[in-house]
């Protein structure tokens, strides 16, 4: 959890006054097993004061955190993005939108359209073949968002939940989209670099890096280009933030409680 | 601009240099972007926070 505290500090730092930019989650924050619970409750919480603007669901957050806490997560105001994680009877999930569109150079001088879809599931371990979710077709639910956004945007981010050669097969597949970022991996880093049409962008880091890319669209054209682009180690180096870091203490002080009351079974 | 002998050719003065910028100011607030223009921005990204998607193969 500490990472969380660098990686807001990171980008308050970095962005300076005025800037355009954008800050995004392309999924898979949420923990299993023995007190995953609490834990996942204090990273939204987290999250809920981090600044995102958009955060992607995969499977594996909704198993982890259930619609309670993933309703409450967007009363705090964590911005979910989800095009193609349903209810299993069709139904939208009220705490995510299909997409969001931002205007990071000011009200009425052009806008960014981020939408979330999640591709792949996580490793089979104890999982239930009975969800009370559906995935629904990843490339036909992004061809309508992209079909929908591109009326009215200069910019399309995909945020995929998936390994990141699914997701350069993903950005053949649907047309339009300008970048996708893909979150995978323990370690797993790539970009950002061209891949079929898009901008690819992967950083599966267990949050312990940040992606930090400056796109650019040059004068007359269409298509943007990333101009500069690091993945930045959140290490000691980085300060944390002490809004962040203060959640963090209290997550911290709650787990010891925890295990106080209820040890892990011998 | 000549140079002002008096308080009433200052404020003349004032009034058209008000006139000449404020539509400028304007302008650049509230246009659109065109594809004339450069456009920039900052993309911020984490993802996999969890760790949970192990890479297989």
């Amino acid at each position: 959890m500490g990472g969380l505290a660098r990686r807001v500090s990171y980008v308050r730092k970095k962005v300076q006054m005025g800037q355009a930019a954008v800050f995004v989650d392309a999924g898979g924050f949420a923990e299993r097993g023995m007190y995953a619970a609490l834990k996942n409750r204090f990273l939204l919480r987290a999250y809920a004061v981090m600044g995102y603007q958009a955060v992607n669901l995969a499977e594996a957050d909704l198993r982890a955190c259930g619609d309670s806490l993933l309703s409450q997560a967007q009363a705090w105001g964590v911005p979910f993005v989800t095009c193609n994680l349903k209810y299993a009877d069709g139904r939208d999930l009220p705490y995510a939108r299909r997409y969001v569109v931002l205007h990071p150079w000011g009200e009425g001088k052009g806008a960014v359209g981020v939408f979330g879809v999640a591709l792949q599931d996580m490793p089979a371990i104890g999982r239930a073949t009975q969800t009370w979710w559906r995935k629904e077709d990843p490339v036909v639910c992004a061809k309508g968002v992209v079909a929908q956004l591109r009326k009215k945007c200069d910019l399309i981010i995909a945020l995929v939940y998936g390994q990141d050669s699914d997701a350069a097969r993903f950005a053949k597949e649907v047309p339009g989209v300008d970048v996708v970022i893909a979150g995978v991996g323990t370690y797993n880093i790539r970009g950002p670099e061209s891949a079929n049409g898009s901008v690819l962008c992967v950083n599966g880091t267990q949050g312990k890096y940040i992606g930090d890319v400056t796109l650019e669209r040059e004068p007359g054209g269409r298509e943007w280009k990333a101009s500069a682009g690091e993945l930045f180690p959140l290490d000691s180096e980085v300060r944390e933030d002490p809004q962040v870091a203060k959640i963090v203490e209290e997550y911290d002080k709650a787990l010891r409680e925890e295990l106080r009351t209820r040890p892990p079974a011998p | 601009m000549r140079p002002v002998r008096s308080a009433a050719g200052l404020a003349v003065q004032l009034v058209l240099l008000a006139a000449l910028t404020l539509p400028l100011a304007v302008s650049s607030s509230l246009s659109p972007p065109s594809a004339a223009e450069n456009l920039q921005l900052r993309l911020l990204y984490a993802g996999d926070t969890a760790g949970n998607l192990v890479p297989c193969g």
